[in-house]
């Protein structure tokens, strides 16, 4: 298990990370697939290759390979390029900083929120207290 | 265990009674979520199981983040459970992610233990935790 240990955000940081955290999602949607995961042990174990190749256990036609590619490109999880008519996939290794990045900021997400909620809470405590 | 998983534990002066409406109440929801500076609007709050809610989170510099999710759980004053992902990404579908809050009362505090989860569904965690361990031990490095 994978638990992340909570940093203080300032104020400013806000806004960033939310936006990053949205980065990082796209990742986690990425590998939200046990297809698409075994796709990039593949191409962690096999270094580059072709997306035959790399499709070849699956036995899917070549627009659906295509398709869960695009997924892990857009994410930023597979880099490619054309060799000739072959389409070469390559693992990016600083893929996995972006998921560091989705959990750091969520982290700074809830910090944050929970600070605001303790300070909800307190103020209304003191409201109902007044109020008896 | 290849969970990627986020857990905060927190201590409120506040009764459980009281932090679990701060959750599931939308007027006080809408005070505390989201940053220092952000404002909330909330669209739909359907608080039963599986009933759906919709908000968006105003950054102080004008940005728009909406949020949607679906109710899983809700189990007064203990435990909420809810979906949880950020709109407008294009409809990548599949990239849920489950938030689930217990609190349990320590003499006149609550604790609170907030697990946001990255992978919603129960099955591909399942698949997911053979063989990606090394990969987020990798990643656990990059965090440490």
């Amino acid at each position: 298990m994978l638990s992340i240990g909570i940093k203080k955000e300032g104020k400013e940081e806000g806004e960033e990370k939310l936006q990053r955290g949205v980065e990082g999602e796209i990742a986690l949607q990425a590998l939200g697939s046990p297809l698409r995961r075994d796709l990039v042990r593949r191409l962690r174990k096999g270094g580059a290759m072709s997306l035959s190749k790399l499709v070849e256990p699956h036995r899917m036609t070549l627009p659906a390979a295509h398709r869960h590619l695009r997924m892990l490109e857009e994410s930023g999880i597979v880099h490619t390029h054309k060799n000739g008519r072959v389409r070469i996939c390559v693992l990016n290794p600083n893929a996995f900083k972006d998921l560091a990045g989705w959990l750091a900021s969520q982290s700074g997400f809830w910090e944050a929120s929970f600070t605001r909620l303790e300070r909800h809470l307190s103020k209304k405590r003191i409201t109902s207290i007044k109020r008896k | 265990m290849g969970d990627v998983e986020l857990i905060i534990t927190k201590v409120f002066n506040a009764s459980p009674e009281e932090v679990f409406a701060a959750w599931t109440d939308p007027v006080q929801l809408a005070q505390w979520y989201g940053p220092e500076g952000f404002t909330n609007t909330i669209h739909e709050f359907d608080l039963r199981e599986g009933g759906t809610y919709r908000l968006t989170m105003h950054g102080p510099k004008g940005e728009d983040h909406p949020l949607r999710g679906t109710f899983r759980a809700i189990e007064k004053p203990k435990r909420l459970v809810m979906t949880w992902q950020w709109e407008g990404e294009g409809g990548m579908g599949g990239g849920e992610t489950v938030v689930t809050v217990e609190l349990r009362a320590i003499g006149q505090k609550t604790e609170m233990t907030m697990t946001h989860a990255g992978f919603a569904d129960e099955k591909e965690k399942t698949m997911h935790n053979q063989g990606w361990s090394s990969s987020f031990n990798k990643l656990e490095k990059v965090l440490a």
